[in-house]
C-alpha cells in the first residue's frame, strides 16, 4: 500500500529571478505587462505563467518556454540602470509536480514547513530534505517543488521513497 | 521424508515425534479488547500458539499459560510479566522474521498472524541458561562493579567477556521489509495520552475548533477506563471511550494517533512522536515531529511496586496490571493470589480477582487503619492482614508462595501458598514529558508522589499526570485543560458538560508512604529496578560509599536508567534513599528525565534517508556521459560528484592520469567544470562590493574582461579565490571554488543585506544555471575554430582573461579564457539544458584532434606542475597571500577590504611565516606523501612545514611537490626532508612553479 500521489518532473518553464526593492520590481514587471503580487509568499497566475513573490524583495517569474528570449530581452531593457536584477534561472531549477489526495502526507515528510499555513496560490522557499527549495501550493492536492537542478535526481528519488513508490530502501 | 508440521498446541520432541504440549489455558470468558472470532497464530521460543485479535503478545502468552518469558540483564533470573504497558520492563523479547527487532516489550506488542518471538538474555535456552551461573558471582558484581571488581589486573582483560554477556537482544541481520518514515506536523493543541483526561481535553479543544493531534501510546484509547468498572452517563468506560473517539474521528481537524509514543519534548513546544502502527501499512514506523501552540500532557500515572525479596519472580505483578489482563484480555494471571498494598487502589484488583474466580489467599496491607469500604472488599479474601508486609516470595521460575510478617516483628509470621502476588505501592504521575519540557516538580505529601509544578513551555498537565487519580476529577481536569488551551490560542471556549460518573472505587485515594522491605538474608535480592537488576542492597552500598546525590547514585547503580527511564524505579529509589538518609523526598529530589521516554529504533531517525539517498549528491548535465565513458566518479566537495579519471581498458589509475595530462600538454583535453560556484552581481556599487570582498582592486575592469581575486576571512586568512568578469556597466559574474559555493553565497548575502545594506548591489546564485565544458591544450583553439560559431577565437580577438558571448554549435554560450591547467584554455558555458549536447558536440568535433576527457586527478597534476594554489592543499586555513608569494594580489591603494587589518597586524609581527615552495625529491621517482612534515635535518623532530601536494609529473618525467616551509622563499636549493611515517625522503627546495614559468602557453 502506498500513498495516493503522483510525482513527476515538470516540463521546463522560463524562470526569471527578479530581485530589488518592491516598487522597483513592480515598475519593471509592469513594463512587460506582469503584475507583482501584493503580498510576499503569494502567487499571481495567468494563462501562460505566474509570478511567485517569494519575499519582500524577491520574486520569480514563470512562463512558457516560447516566451523565453523575448521576456529576457524585455526585462533586460526595462531593468537597465535600475536597481532590479533579472536573472534567467530556467536551467538552475528543476520543477517536480505532486498531485493527489495524499500530497500533503508526502510533503510533510519532505519539508518542515508548516503546510497548514501555506494556502492556495502561495509559495515560499524552504527546506526540502535539508536542501533549499521552492514550494508552491496551487490547491489542496496540487503542489510543485522547485529545487536546484543538480539535486533533482536525489530529491525525486527520495520523494518517491517517501511516497513508498520507490522500493530500494 | 518431509516432517509433518506440528499442529497448533503440539510440539515435536527430540525423536521427531509429535506430542501435545502441556498448555494450561488461562482464558476467561469476556475480554473487552479481544475478538474471539479472529484467531491469530504465533510462535514463541519455537512453539506454536494461538491468541485472538486484540491480544498483546503478553496477554496471548499468559492465556497460553506462559508466564516465564525472559532472563534478567545481570543475574539472568527468571522474569515474567510484572506490569502492563510500557511499565512492564521485564517482558522483553526479540521479534524474529522479516522485521527482526530486539528489545521489544511483549506487553505492548500487538499480536499478529505469524508473529515469531523469542526470549532474550538466555543461552542455550530460556529454561536452561548458562548465564544463571552469574548468580553465584553476585557478591562480586555489586553496584559499580565495573570500577572495582574488574580493575585488577586490567579492566580490558574482562571487558570482552562482560560486553558479550551484557545487553539484551541481537541487532537485526537484515533490512526490514517495510520502511521507516518521518514527518513534520503542526497543530494548535497536541494532547499526549488518550485516557479519561486526554479524551476530555480532546473534546474540549476540538469543539472549540482547534486543530488537534491526540497521541496515545497504548494499542487502544481509553487508558485506565478500559479496565474500570465505572460508568459515565450510564455508559461503561469502554462505551464512553467509543463515543468520544467516534466524535473525534468525525472531526477533520483532529488527528488521532494510536500506538504512538511521545518520547521527547524539546524546545519550542516541539514534541517527537514515534508511531508504531502508521498508515499506510507499508510503513513500519514513523517519527512525527510536532510543533504545537499548546501541549496538554495527559499521560496518566504508573502504579509503582513495593520492593521486597524476590519481587521479580514470575507471578509478582502490579495489581492494576492484573486487573487489566482480567478485564481487557480475559486472561487469568494466576490461580491463587495474594494482594500486597499500601493504598486503596489495589482493592479494585481484589474485586476483579474475585469476579474472575481467582482464589484470593490473602490481602496484606501495610496500613494499620483502612477505610470501611476497603475492609468490605477485603472480605472477599480468605485472610486480611493489616499492619503487615510481604517479606519474601518463594519459588524460582514461578511464585509458589509468600512469607508475610507484621511490620513490627522481623520474623515471618506465616507462609501462604499462591502463584500470583498483586502489588500496589501507590501511583506515580507520568511526569517525563513535563520534566523534559523544562517544567519543575514538587513532591506531594498527600499522594506521596512527584507532581508537575511550574511549566516553562506552553504546556498544561491534566488528570492523573498531575495527581488527579479520581475518575470524576480526571475527566473534569482534562476538559478544563482543553478549554484553557483553546482560550490561550484565541479560540472560543466550549462549556464543560456535566457527566454523571459512578465508580464504586472512586473514594478518596488514600496511601501510606511505604517503599521497601529489606531482605532478612544478606544475599537476598529485592529489586528496585527490574530492567537493570538493581537491588535495594545496591542502593545501600552506594550510599555507604558516599554517593549521596540522587544523580550520582543513579549513575553508580544504574537505577532508573536504560529501559526503565524512571517509569517504575526512580521514585521508589528516591523513597528508599530518603528513608535511609533520614531526609524528606523533596530534599532528595528527582533525577533528570531525558528523551527518549521509550526505546526508539534507529530507523526512525533515518526515516527515508537510507540506501541510495543517504547523502544528497549533485550531478551535472554531463554526469551520465561520464559514467557511460567509464569514469571513476568521486565527491569533489559540496556534494558534487565528478569524474576522477577515465581509465581505458586495462589501464591503471596512474596510467590513465598520465595519459590525460599528456593529452592536455600536447593536444587537447576537455573537462566538466560545471560545479564551479557562480554568482550574478548587479548594481552601481558592484565594484565597491568586489573591492571590499577581494584583496585586489576591481576598478576599471573593461566589459568582458576578467580578473583573478583572493578573498580573506575576517582574520586575514585566505577564504577563497576565483575569477570575476564584468558583463556590462553594472553587472559582473563572480566565480569561486566548487566547495565554497554555499559559504560564498552566505557571505555575499550577509555582506549585502547586513553589513553593507547601503550598497546599491544585488546578487543571485547561478551555479546550476550553467553547464561548463572546458577545452584545454595547445590544440584547443584549433578545435573551437572547427565548430560553427559567431565568436572569433583568434588570440588577438579573444585575449586571455576575457570572455565572449555568442552562439557555438547552435547553442547560446559564454566563453571565458581562464586557465587552471596552465595551457590555452576556453571555459565554454551554456545553459544547463544544452550541457550534454555541447559536451558531445565537442567530443565529436575533437575526435580528429584525439581529444580526451580528463578528470580531477589529471587537473590536480597539471595545476601542481604550474604551481597554482588549491583550497584544502596550499590554502590550509593558516596562510595568507604573502605566504603564497602573492603579494601582488594585495592592493596597496585600497583603504579597506575584508581581513585587511588582521593580515596587516599579523604581517607586522616577528613570527616566522611558512612560504609556498616547490620540492624536487632527490630520488626523482620517489613520491613525497602529501601531508608529510618537512624537517631540516634527518634527525630533526621539529616540523618546519609540510608537503601540500605531490604528484608524478608526466611533463617533467619525475616526481614534484608543493609545500609550505618556514621562510621557504629564503631557502631555495636547500635540502629538506619529508618524514613519511619514519621514512625520511630528501628533497631540494625550489620555486613553486615547474612548467611554463612565464605563462606564455596559457596566454597564447
Amino acid at each position: 500500500m502506498t500513498f495516493d500521489i503522483d510525482i513527476r518532473f515538470r516540463q521546463p518553464v522560463v524562470l526569471i529571478d527578479v530581485r530589488g526593492e518592491a516598487e522597483c520590481m513592480k515598475s519593471v514587471l509592469m513594463g512587460s505587462g506582469i503584475q507583482l503580487p501584493e503580498s510576499p509568499y503569494s502567487i499571481l497566475r495567468w494563462d501562460s505563467g505566474a509570478v511567485c513573490r517569494v519575499g519582500r524583495k524577491w520574486c520569480i517569474i514563470m512562463t512558457d518556454m516560447i516566451n523565453e528570449l523575448s521576456l529576457i530581452a524585455e526585462l533586460d531593457r526595462l531593468s537597465r540602470g535600475v536597481l532590479v536584477q533579472c536573472t534567467c534561472v530556467t536551467d538552475a531549477y528543476q520543477g517536480i509536480e505532486l498531485t493527489g489526495p495524499d500530497t500533503r502526507d508526502v510533503l510533510s515528510q519532505i519539508t518542515p514547513l508548516n503546510l497548514h499555513e501555506l494556502e492556495d496560490d502561495c509559495a515560499t522557499f524552504t527546506e526540502i530534505f535539508g536542501l533549499r527549495g521552492l514550494i508552491i501550493r496551487y490547491s489542496v492536492g496540487k503542489f510543485a517543488v522547485y529545487c536546484d537542478r543538480s539535486y533533482a535526481d536525489y530529491i525525486m528519488k527520495r520523494m518517491l521513497k517517501c511516497a513508498l513508490l520507490h522500493r530500494e530502501w | 521424508m518431509v516432517p509433518t508440521e506440528p499442529k497448533y498446541g503440539h510440539t515435536r520432541n527430540r525423536s521427531g515425534l509429535i506430542k501435545p504440549m502441556s498448555i494450561r489455558s488461562n482464558r476467561l470468558a469476556g475480554g473487552d479488547l479481544i475478538v474471539r472470532s479472529q484467531k491469530i497464530r504465533f510462535e514463541f521460543n519455537g512453539r506454536k500458539y494461538t491468541g485472538f485479535q486484540g491480544d498483546t503478545l503478553a496477554s496471548a502468552l499468559m492465556a497460553n499459560g506462559i508466564d516465564f518469558v525472559s532472563r534478567s540483564f545481570k543475574y539472568h533470573r527468571p522474569r515474567g510479566f510484572s506490569a502492563s504497558g510500557y511499565a512492564d520492563v521485564s517482558s522483553m523479547v526479540q521479534i524474529d522474521g522479516d522485521e527482526d527487532t530486539p528489545n521489544v516489550l511483549a506487553s505492548v506488542t500487538p499480536l499478529s498472524e505469524g508473529l515469531t518471538a523469542r526470549s532474550v538474555n538466555c543461552w542455550p535456552s530460556l529454561e536452561f541458561d548458562v548465564g544463571t551461573t552469574l548468580r553465584l558471582l553476585s557478591p562480586i558484581i555489586p553496584a559499580g562493579f565495573y570500577y572495582k571488581t574488574f580493575m585488577w589486573p586490567h579492566w580490558h582483560l574482562f571487558e570482552p567477556f562482560i560486553r558479550k554477556i551484557a545487553g539484551f537482544g541481537n541487532a537485526p541481520n537484515s533490512i526490514p521489509v517495510r520502511c521507516f518514515g518521518n514527518s513534520y506536523d503542526y497543530c494548535d493543541v497536541l494532547i499526549v495520552g488518550a485516557g479519561p483526561s486526554g479524551l476530555s481535553a480532546g473534546l474540549a479543544a476540538s469543539r472549540s475548533g482547534a486543530r488537534v493531534i491526540l497521541a496515545d501510546d497504548m494499542l487502544q484509547p481509553g487508558g485506565g477506563l478500559l479496565s474500570s468498572s465505572a460508568t459515565i452517563d450510564g455508559k461503561s468506560g469502554i462505551e464512553w471511550v467509543s463515543g468520544v473517539v467516534e466524535e473525534l474521528d468525525a472531526n477533520p481537524s483532529v488527528t488521532r494517533l494510536q500506538n504512538a509514543t511521545a518520547w521527547g519534548y524539546l524546545e519550542g513546544n516541539h514534541v517527537v512522536i514515534s508511531e508504531r502502527s502508521p498508515t499506510p501499512e507499508n510503513l513500519l514506523r514513523r517519527s512525527r515531529r510536532v510543533w504545537a501552540k499548546q501541549v496538554i500532557i495527559a499521560t496518566g500515572a504508573f502504579e509503582r511496586p513495593i520492593v521486597f525479596e524476590n519481587n521479580d519472580r514470575p507471578g509478582v505483578m502490579q495489581a492494576s496490571a492484573v486487573s487489566s489482563y482480567i478485564r481487557n484480555y480475559a486472561v487469568k494471571p494466576g490461580q491463587k493470589a495474594v494482594v500486597f498494598t499500601n493504598n486503596n487502589s489495589a482493592y479494585r484488583t481484589v474485586s476483579d480477582l474475585s469476579r474472575a474466580g481467582i482464589s484470593i489467599a490473602a490481602v496484606v496491607d501495610v496500613r494499620s487503619r483502612v477505610d470501611d469500604h476497603v475492609v468490605q472488599v477485603a472480605s472477599q479474601a480468605t485472610d486480611f492482614y493489616q499492619d503487615s508486609i510481604v517479606q519474601t516470595v518463594y519459588g524460582n521460575k514461578r511464585v509458589t508462595g509468600v512469607g508475610i510478617r507484621s511490620r513490627e516483628t522481623g520474623r515471618i509470621k506465616r507462609k501462604i501458598d499462591c502463584d500470583l502476588v498483586c502489588v500496589s505501592g501507590g501511583w506515580n504521575p507520568i511526569v517525563h514529558l513535563f520534566s523534559q519540557s523544562g517544567g519543575s516538580l514538587d513532591y506531594n505529601e498527600q499522594i506521596h508522589a512527584f507532581i508537575p509544578a511550574k511549566s516553562l513551555q506552553k504546556s498544561l498537565v491534566a488528570g492523573a499526570a498531575r495527581g488527579r487519580f479520581n475518575l470524576r476529577d480526571s475527566l473534569r481536569d482534562g476538559f478544563e485543560a482543553g478549554q484553557l488551551a483553546a482560550e490561550a490560542i484565541g479560540l472560543p471556549v466550549q462549556a464543560q458538560p456535566s457527566l454523571k460518573v459512578i465508580d464504586r472505587f472512586d473514594a478518596e485515594y488514600s496511601i501510606e508512604e511505604f517503599w521497601s522491605v529489606p531482605p532478612i538474608n544478606r544475599l537476598g535480592k529485592a529489586f528496585v529496578d527490574l530492567a537493570g537488576d538493581v537491588t535495594v542492597n545496591d542502593l545501600h552500598l552506594a550510599l555507604r560509599e558516599g554517593y549521596e546525590s540522587i544523580e550520582h547514585l543513579k549513575r553508580y547503580t544504574t537505577a532508573g536508567m536504560g529501559l526503565d527511564q524512571g517509569k517504575t524505579a526512580n521514585v521508589t529509589a528516591i523513597g528508599i534513599v530518603a528513608k535511609h538518609a533520614g531526609v524528606s523526598m523533596a530534599e532528595v529530589g528527582t533525577t533528570t528525565f531525558r528523551p527518549p521516554y521509550t526505546p526508539v529504533e534507529f530507523g526512525e531517525f533515518a526515516g527515508s534517508c537510507t540506501g541510495d539517498v543517504v547523502l544528497p549528491y549533485r550531478y551535472t548535465p554531463m554526469t551520465e556521459w561520464h559514467k557511460s565513458a567509464g569514469a571513476v566518479m568521486f565527491e569533489a566537495g559540496a556534494r558534487w560528484v565528478r569524474p576522477s579519471y577515465y581509465p581505458l581498458s586495462g589501464e591503471s589509475m596512474d596510467q590513465a592520469i598520465q595519459r590525460e595530462c599528456r593529452t592536455v600538454r600536447q593536444g587537447v583535453g576537455i573537462y566538466d567544470g560545471s560545479p564551479l560556484a557562480k554568482f550574478a552581481i548587479k548594481g552601481a556599487d558592484s565594484e565597491t562590493l568586489l573591492d571590499l570582498m577581494y584583496t585586489n582592486s576591481f576598478q576599471n575592469l573593461d566589459i568582458q574582461q576578467g580578473k583573478y581575486g583572493v578573498m580573506l576571512y575576517e582574520d586575514g586568512r585566505i577564504f577563497d579565490d576565483g575569477v570575476t568578469f564584468r558583463l556590462s556597466d553594472d553587472e559582473y559574474l563572480m566565480s569561486g571554488a566548487t566547495g565554497n559555493g554555499i559559504l560564498l553565497e552566505t557571505r555575499l548575502d550577509s555582506f549585502i543585506n547586513v553589513e553593507r545594506p547601503d550598497l546599491n548591489v544585488l546578487f543571485a546564485p547561478v551555479t546550476s544555471q550553467w553547464a561548463n565544458a572546458t577545452v584545454c591544450g595547445p590544440l584547443a583553439r584549433t578545435l573551437l575554430e572547427s565548430v560553427e560559431s559567431d565568436i572569433d577565437f583568434a588570440a588577438d580577438a579573444f585575449p586571455f582573461m576575457h570572455m565572449r558571448e555568442g552562439v557555438f554549435a547552435d547553442m547560446p554560450v559564454r566563453i571565458f579564457r581562464v586557465s587552471f591547467t596552465g595551457e590555452l584554455s576556453f571555459e565554454i558555458n551554456t545553459p544547463a539544458r544544452y550541457g550534454l549536447d555541447l559536451w558531445t558536440h565537442l567530443i565529436k568535433a575533437g575526435d580528429q584532434f584525439d581529444i580526451c576527457p580528463i578528470g580531477s586527478e589529471a587537473n590536480h597534476v597539471l595545476r601542481v606542475e604550474k604551481g597554482f594554489i588549491s583550497l584544502g592543499h596550499e590554502v590550509d586555513g593558516t596562510i595568507d597571500s604573502y605566504d603564497l608569494g602573492m603579494a601582488w594580489i594585495v592592493s596597496k591603494k585600497k583603504s579597506d577590504f575584508v581581513g585587511m587589518k588582521a593580515m596587516q597586524i599579523r604581517r607586522n609581527s616577528d613570527d616566522t611565516r611558512q612560504h609556498l615552495i616547490g620540492l624536487l625529491p632527490i630520488n626523482s621517482s620517489e613520491l613525497l606523501p602529501e601531508g608529510a612534515p618537512l624537517i631540516s635535518t634527518i634527525k630533526s623532530t621539529r616540523a618546519e612545514g609540510f608537503v601540500s601536494a605531490s604528484v608524478w609529473s608526466p611533463t617533467l618525467d619525475r616526481t614534484i611537490a608543493l609545500g609550505l616551509l618556514a621562510n621557504g622563499r629564503e631557502r631555495l636549493d636547500e635540502t629538506v626532508y619529508a618524514n613519511a611515517n619514519g621514512t625520511i625522503i630528501p628533497a631540494i627546495v625550489c620555486k613553486p612553479i615547474f612548467y611554463d614559468s612565464d605563462g606564455r602557453k596559457m596566454r597564447m
